[in-house]
């Protein structure tokens, strides 16, 4: 099984197509710093203009610090990442199909079982691999160019600060929770996968799938509050931005506090529950499969 | 000799669409079994269901004595197939690629090890290079070192020949000879190349429409004790109605035009023509019509 596994991610590393995403993320992340190296004060002027008085007299340098850049990015990048994931997933049995190579994995002595566990894996070990890289590039990097000062963040109605020595091990979990709703992406993305012989449906149908959800996630209808919302991972994959909303007592945020930890816990459950559905249908069908391409 | 495949009432149906209808046979150890039918005939699908990549309607296949359905693994172990051509990793080199499918068949090869394979293909120069920039034969061969590296004890190849050249095909044909008369192996052959077929088969299965028409030895199917002779004439109907009153009449089988379809032993054939000239019968040729395309034709053209 280890070296199967290895013989998948050899093929996924091997591919010009892997790097694509890495090269994005690079482009689309170190674009976000320069521009707010630049042009940050004007952001933060707006960010903070709801907030109140209070902080108007703090320097734009210490709020817009590197654990802040790291929030904008990620709040920004954490919707279109997904579409990275579907791309190495989409194709990860489609691709075989259409390569004509899937006939030959078939007929070679391992289960069919075996294989699409491997190949899931292979798929999850990329995406894994792509959020170090957000991670490393989003976080650490902003670090080195803005420095590390307290976080703050905008809520609807209120402000959430937190200190800088509190910050980090939120981020931590922060990336756990969006590893786990990005293997909920991968995991429909390799699913859709099982069912074509060519990886551009899948990828495409992941892609419309979760630009629609997303529109529907961020839509303020109360109708769909209660009746849709509730069941789209897209909801869910939102949930590590509670990592950030702090508990307030008299309107002193609580250190080493996080405001709603079951509701992150009830999101993180709901999408390995997805998860374990896409996965299950993938392989239900593929033993059943006639490999025909 | 024992069986290697042991095939018992095997259908596919796709929808309304039967593939392959009851079809039941015996390939023995050692030896080339040709499997021969016409283009949807159901090689291809009778192939996948040998190396379970379609699941049968109904019916058994037993391989090695196990049945598939349950020993897939241990099955697939002892077989090294070709499924039409040859798809490798494009983006991958030869060397990668044969690395990759070594492992899948449980084996741990150096690159010593590697390279001699692709020496025995001709490819050991172009180790390093990436299948892209492979030719159709080049491939051809890759994929027979692909299906060779775990030294398998049943060769499955499903039109080999495809889109090879006159050498390829050639040395297509070299490597089953060797495979089957100096290593011993039983090779299960598809193809629509009949020449080539004959010359390497020592056994045949002819399936049409999803069913068997014929199976058996090359020699016992072909009959070559009885010639299928062709004698093109002036006016066959004449010659037809004359032969009719003498002892050849038993000898006759159609008339297809100026042509005479007769059936006879070798040694009579010269004295065929000796009578026919005696009897001052213009004869323009006489052509033997037993090659295997003849009987194929045949079997297959109603």
């Amino acid at each position: 099984m280890i070296q199967l596994l290895k013989i998948e991610i050899f093929k996924i590393f091997k591919r010009p197509r892997t790097y694509i995403a890495f090269a994005v993320i690079a482009l689309i992340i170190i674009l976000i710093q320069v521009a707010l190296k630049f042009g940050g004060k004007e952001y933060v002027g707006l960010m903070m203009s709801g907030v109140g008085d209070s902080f108007e007299e703090i320097p734009t340098e210490i709020i817009l610090n590197g654990y802040l850049v790291c929030f904008i990015i990620l709040n920004l990048l954490l919707i279109h990442i997904p579409i990275l994931v579907a791309l190495v997933s989409g194709d990860a049995i489609a691709g075989e199909a259409n390569m004509g190579t899937l006939r030959l994995l078939v007929s070679k002595p391992v289960s069919r079982v075996e294989l699409l566990i491997v190949k899931f894996t292979a798929s999850v070990f990329y995406t894994m691999i792509l959020l170090i890289w957000v991670a490393v590039l989003s976080l650490f990097l902003s670090i080195l160019l803005f420095g590390v000062n307290w976080l703050g963040v905008a809520r609807e109605l209120q402000f959430n600060v937190m200190e800088s020595d509190d910050v980090l091990w939120r981020y931590a979990l922060a990336f756990c929770f969006a590893a786990i709703g990005l293997i909920c992406v991968a995991s429909l993305a390799f699913m859709l996968s099982v069912f074509s012989d060519n990886s551009i449906g899948p990828i495409v149908i992941t892609v419309c799938v979760i630009i629609v959800f997303t529109i529907l996630t961020q839509m303020q209808i109360p109708f769909y509050d209660e009746t849709i919302k509730p069941y789209l991972f897209t909801t869910h994959m939102l949930g590590w931005k509670g990592f950030f909303y702090v508990k307030a007592v008299d309107g002193v945020t609580e250190n080493g506090s996080i405001e709603n930890l079951s509701a992150i816990l009830k999101s993180a459950a709901i999408l390995i529950g997805y998860t374990a559905a896409f996965l299950g249908i993938a392989l239900w069908y593929f033993k059943r499969k006639n490999i025909l391409s | 000799m024992s069986s290697i495949i042991d095939v018992r009432g095997l259908t596919k149906s796709f929808k309304e669409i039967t593939a392959v209808d009851d079809l039941t046979f015996t390939v023995k150890e050692k030896g080339v079994y040709g499997f021969l039918g016409q283009n949807g005939a159901g090689k291809s699908t009778t192939i996948r269901m040998l190396l379970s990549l379609i699941r049968p309607t109904h019916g058994e296949i037993r391989i090695f004595g196990l049945d598939l359905s349950t020993h897939r693994k241990e099955i697939l172990q002892r077989i090294g197939a070709i499924i039409e051509k040859p798809d490798l990793y494009k983006y991958l080199t030869a060397i990668e690629n044969l690395n990759l499918f070594a492992t899948m068949s449980g084996l741990k090869l150096k690159r010593k090890q590697l390279m001699d394979k692709l020496e025995k293909v001709g490819l050991a120069e172009r180790s390093d290079s990436k299948i892209k920039t492979y030719s159709q034969g080049m491939k051809q061969r890759l994929g027979i070192a692909v299906a060779l590296v775990h030294d398998p004890d049943l060769i499955i190849l499903d039109e080999p020949m495809n889109g090879l050249d006159p050498q390829g095909i050639a040395d297509i044909r070299q490597l089953i000879n060797h495979l089957s008369k100096d290593h011993g192996k039983t090779v299960f052959i598809s193809s629509h190349l009949l020449s080539e077929m004959e010359q390497v088969a020592d056994s045949l299965l002819i399936i049409h429409k999803g069913r068997k028409i014929a199976e058996g030895n090359m020699n016992e199917l072909l009959n070559p004790e009885q010639s299928r002779i062709e004698v093109e004439t002036r006016a066959a109907k004449e010659l037809e109605l004359l032969l009719k009153q003498t002892y050849w009449a038993d000898k006759l089988i159609s008339i297809n035009g100026e042509k005479i379809i007769m059936q006879m032993r070798k040694e009579e054939v010269p004295v065929f023509i000796r009578e026919m000239s005696e009897m001052k019968q213009d004869i323009y040729s006489i052509h033997k019509k037993n090659s295997l395309e003849d009987y194929f034709l045949a079997l297959t053209s109603h």
